[in-house]
């Protein structure tokens, strides 16, 4: 590209823009991150400089009126799990409607209809889904939330899965057919390997997607499969709102993703680029 | 190995008919190539043997079974595709045993087989390789072996060695007839390229517009092509074809062409075309010699070519383009006059109007239109 | 050619088994097998899940429901949810809110996240690395912790911002109890939140544009701003159209941010649609209205996305 003299003073404002921009992102979560060590007081008279305190953490994990240990651990269990049942659907799924025969307004209805389901408020579902797992018993559970979570995020999956899934060569399968592969063979043994860092890309975002939502966990769970989110709106709606709490609940349910954004960043920023341009 | 035969294959995509009813026999053992012009249909062919696309209508069947219904990993062929399709995250020994070991073969014997064939196609060195660290020509010799190691009953080829440059090519071409003298394995070999249709086959099928033109050996179709697009597409430059009308005076047969010039075909001929009738006739570069005045051709040449060893002179007779090919390095330049003349024994004629080939003395000629 | 043979006698018994067992596997290797493998789970999950919970919806719409003891009890009542559903306080407010919500926010996050994605398009990569992580934090932390924070720093006692406005000598404002604010507050915070997503969007599809053009316009344009008219922004424009007609349909679920800054308030200052949806929900029992509200968000949504397809098909074949 080109820089001609008069317009290299303007590029410098621009990117000193961008920068600010950056800082103005950085700083909120340096500030909770912050207020996280902070005692109650510290916080309400805002203050700069004051010592850090583990107070927060330890009222939050060892308490007894607390459950955010546990709410950590159900977070984790249906994330996890919702997301392996996710990658593991959406790569069998993409994998036959795009590389097998399969009627066009099969292959097209479905994924169509995933993804304009992906654009519709799940509050409209999940309070369909309210009622109809209040009569199966499903509301509180693992399997009720599992499910649910695995419905949001499936079309998310079966779109990055297929996008990538389109990158593996159509030789290859039929490669695999002569070489006297039956379809799960060429599935487990060919596209599998060979879409591994997709699907790593596709599990890392639906995680985080999984662990995030809060739409959902609100309204299907109580105490027993209660998940962070909850707990961390559950602390900012007391009658006196435990600002500290509040703040180390965040920090702490922000470690996995900021985890993710440390060793698999290239992998995420791919899900995301993928998920969404065409 | 297994003989292979097709009666009336058809093949359509929703209205389109790609290949319309198709008859061929293949002998155990025979080395075939499928040429055509690119989209005409070769590689659908090849498809619908390997089972890796489905057959519109007729009936396909290797070794004598019925085909059309057995899955392709059912048929026991094994097919080379021009992107090799070699699997990317296995070693070359891993791609190479990959189709034994879906076939539940014990190991010591795949590893047996897959040593056997390293040594045929001179891989050992490269075995714990992955396809990404091999050459072009490498990864051919990869798709060879994984093909062999299985000894199947039909061997598939899909333009192989177009992904080559052109040294390799010729170097692979040998090579895979080699492999061939030594293996006698029944082979279907798909290219666009003439000359690779005539150094490899036993026989050639030549294909076009899903219709099998010629099917015959590499010099049945260059010295009897049974049609004009079976002769243009045979050779390399191709045949110079002169349309005209064949005349019969006093007992001399002749050819009148452009505005009203003629030239003397052979008297002695006896399977000149009726007098009267309007033809194209045809003959090959190298047929094509200098002679006197008033006997042949009065061209003027536009272009000369030298490879050094051959010389193509590219000329011109009355808005009718012509290449002659001479061994001699001629003394002529680009705009000299030259008179040319086919040898009288190698003259084709063909109808200018369905161009089918007017007479024949192929003695086994086979034509499929 | 290569099959495993099995050689020894074997008794009557095994050998029936080994009959089932080698059915079983034919069968395990069949399409049909695949098939319903593959593709079962995912069109059962869509049937069970997805759509038969709209057809629910429309049953629960024509009746009142009512909890007692964990069990539900329902009351036909026709259409009378859709009469109280037009007379509804919240839920029209809502809806007009969540359009201004969506246009004001996602337009403002398309021109600053493009700008953006211009500049460091051209800076080193060690930056565009360091900017990328940055922008990667708000779209990944879970929403719940965007609301959290952004509570803490808009409070209005101890609100970082309104310190550093004092700092100014400027009052502290109400950011979110204020209803003339309220609702801008919270398109800030959703700028704040979406902006790095059209950045890192823009950023990818700037560097995915052919080289070769800007080399060869590089010696008819004359400046910068030419080239950005003239090049830039016309290469670019299939990015931004998906980029805005998809963030301003997703912009429709926003919920998790409301819920925790400022619950809809004050009065309906905030109310957006998913908000509405869950008080009457969950908070008044009202299910069958719920049900009405869903249903119509369901068709407003439903046809905006259509909408947005169908434009883009439109230009794609123009
Ligand atoms: N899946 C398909 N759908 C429609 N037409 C096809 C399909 N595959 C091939 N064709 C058409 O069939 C013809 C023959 O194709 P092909 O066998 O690949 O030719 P080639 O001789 O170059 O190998 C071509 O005209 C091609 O356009
Ligand atoms: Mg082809």
């Amino acid at each position: 590209m080109s820089h001609t003299r008069s317009n290299h003073g303007f590029y410098r404002v621009t990117q000193l823009f961008v920068w600010c921009y950056a800082l103005i992102i950085l700083f909120p979560f340096l500030w909770i991150a912050m207020a996280a060590f902070k005692r109650q007081i510290d916080i309400l008279t805002s203050s700069f400089f004051f010592t850090p305190v583990l107070s927060n953490f330890e009222e939050l994990i060892f308490s007894k009126q607390s459950s955010f240990f546990h709410d950590l651990l159900n977070s984790g269990i249906i994330a996890i799990s919702s997301t392996a049942i996710v990658v593991l659907i959406s790569a069998m799924a993409s994998f036959t409607l795009l590389r097998m025969y399969v009627p066009r307004w099969l292959s097209v209805g479905l994924f169509a209809w995933a993804m304009l389901f992906h654009m519709l408020p799940p509050i409209t579902f999940v309070s369909a889904w309210f009622t109809i797992f209040s009569e199966l018993n499903l509301i509180n559970t693992y399997s009720g939330m599992i499910l649910a979570h695995v419905t949001i995020n499936l079309p998310m999956g079966l779109w990055l899965m297929s996008n990538f899934l389109k990158e593996v060569p159509r030789d290859l399968y039929e490669a695999a057919a002569i070489d006297g592969c039956s379809n799960a063979a060429t599935f487990f043994r060919i596209v599998l390997p060979l879409i591994r860092t997709g699907m790593i890309a596709t599990a890392a975002l639906i995680f985080i997607f999984s662990w995030s939502d809060f739409t959902i966990a609100l309204n299907l769970t109580a105490k027993a499969t209660q998940t962070v989110p909850v707990s961390i709106a559950t602390f900012a709606q007391e009658f006196e709102i435990k600002y500290g709490q509040m703040a180390a609940g965040s920090l702490l349910s922000t470690l996995p993703a900021l985890l993710l954004i440390v060793f698999g960043q290239r992998y995420i920023v791919k899900g995301l680029l993928s998920g969404s341009v065409k | 190995m297994s003989s292979v035969t097709l009666s009336n294959i058809k093949k359509s995509y929703g209205d389109v008919s790609v290949i319309q009813g198709i008859d061929l026999a293949i002998n155990n053992g025979e080395f075939i190539v499928l040429v055509g012009p690119s989209g005409c249909g070769k590689s659908t062919l090849l498809r619908m043997i390997a089972g890796l696309e489905s057959i519109s209508g007729g009936t396909l069947s290797i070794g004598g079974d019925p085909m059309n219904d057995v899955h392709a990993r059912d048929r026991d062929i094994a097919m080379v595709f021009q992107s090799y399709a070699l699997y990317p995250h296995m070693s070359v020994r891993d791609n190479i045993a990959f189709a034994l070991k879906m076939r539940g073969v014990d190991p010591a014997r795949i590893e047996r087989e897959v040593a056997n064939a390293a040594e045929i196609l001179s891989l050992g060195h490269l075995l714990d390789r992955l396809p990404r660290e091999l050459s072009g020509g490498q990864r051919q010799r990869v798709a060879m072996g994984r093909a062999i190691v299985r000894h199947p009953k039909v061997f598939l080829f899909d333009e192989p060695l177009s992904n080559l440059d052109a040294k390799l090519r010729v170097q692979m071409r040998v090579e895979i007839r080699e492999l061939h003298q030594r293996l006698q394995a029944t082979s279907v070999f798909v290219t666009h390229d003439q000359v690779e249709a005539m150094t490899m086959a036993d026989r050639i099928v030549l294909l076009n517009d899903g219709v099998i033109q010629q099917f015959g050996t590499p010099l049945e179709l260059y010295d009897y092509p049974c049609n004009r697009f079976v002769a243009a597409f045979i050779g390399s430059p191709g045949m110079n074809f002169v349309d005209g009308t064949i005349e019969h005076e006093e007992g001399i047969a002749a050819l009148s062409y452009g505005d009203g010039r003629r030239i003397e075909l052979n008297p002695e001929m006896a399977r000149l075309p009726a007098a009267g009738q309007a033809v194209t006739l045809g003959f090959r570069p190298e047929h094509l010699q200098p002679c006197a005045k008033g006997q042949g051709f009065e061209t003027l040449i536009t272009s000369i070519e030298t490879t050094g060893f051959e010389n193509y002179l590219y000329c011109e007779a009355q808005g009718v383009r012509m290449c002659a090919l001479q061994f001699e390095r001629l003394d002529c330049r680009v705009g000299d006059s030259i008179h040319l003349r086919p040898a009288a024994d190698k003259l084709h004629f063909f109808d200018q109007v369905t161009g089918l080939r007017l007479e024949s003395e192929a003695p086994l000629m086979r034509t499929a239109s | 050619m290569f099959k495993k043979m099995t050689t020894q006698p074997v008794p009557d018994t095994t050998g029936q088994l080994k009959t089932l067992l080698r059915s079983l596997r034919r069968y395990a290797e069949s399409d049909g097998c695949w098939y319903s493998i593959s593709l079962g789970p995912l069109a059962l999950i869509l049937l069970l899940l997805t759509i038969l919970p709209i057809i629910w919806l429309g049953w629960m719409a024509l009746h009142d429901i009512n909890w007692q003891d964990g069990v539900s009890h329902w009351e036909y009542v026709g259409l009378n949810n859709v009469v109280l559903f037009f007379d509804n306080h919240f839920y029209w407010p809502g809806l007009l809110n969540t359009f201004i919500f969506s246009i004001s926010a996602v337009s403002v996050q398309m021109v600053l996240g493009f700008l953006m994605a211009l500049v460091v398009s051209r800076s080193d990569r060690k930056s565009r690395l360091f900017l990328t992580v940055v922008f990667l934090l708000p779209i990944v932390l879970p929403p719940i912790v965007i609301g959290a924070i952004w509570k803490l720093m808009l409070s209005y006692d101890f609100g970082v911002i309104n310190d550093f406005l004092g700092l100014l000598g400027i009052a502290p404002v109400d950011w979110l109890g204020n209803a003339d604010i309220a609702l801008m507050s919270v398109i800030a915070v959703d700028i704040w939140h979406w902006t790095p997503f059209v950045f890192l969007l823009m950023l990818a599809g700037l560097e995915s544009l052919p080289q070769e053009v800007y080399e060869a316009s590089s010696l008819d344009v004359r400046n910068a701003w030419q080239e950005f008219w003239y090049i830039t922004l016309p290469l670019m424009q299939g990015t931004i159209l998906i980029t805005l007609l998809f963030r301003m349909v997703l912009s429709f679920k926003v919920f998790d941010e409301i819920y925790l800054l400022t619950g809809g308030g004050p009065g309906t200052a905030t109310e957006v649609v998913s908000f509405s949806i869950y008080r009457t929900f969950f908070t008044e029992d009202r299910a069958g209205l719920g049900a009405v509200m869903s249903i119509f968000t369901l068709l407003v949504v439903a046809a905006l996305a259509v909408f947005a397809q169908l434009l883009l098909k439109r230009r794609k074949q123009s």
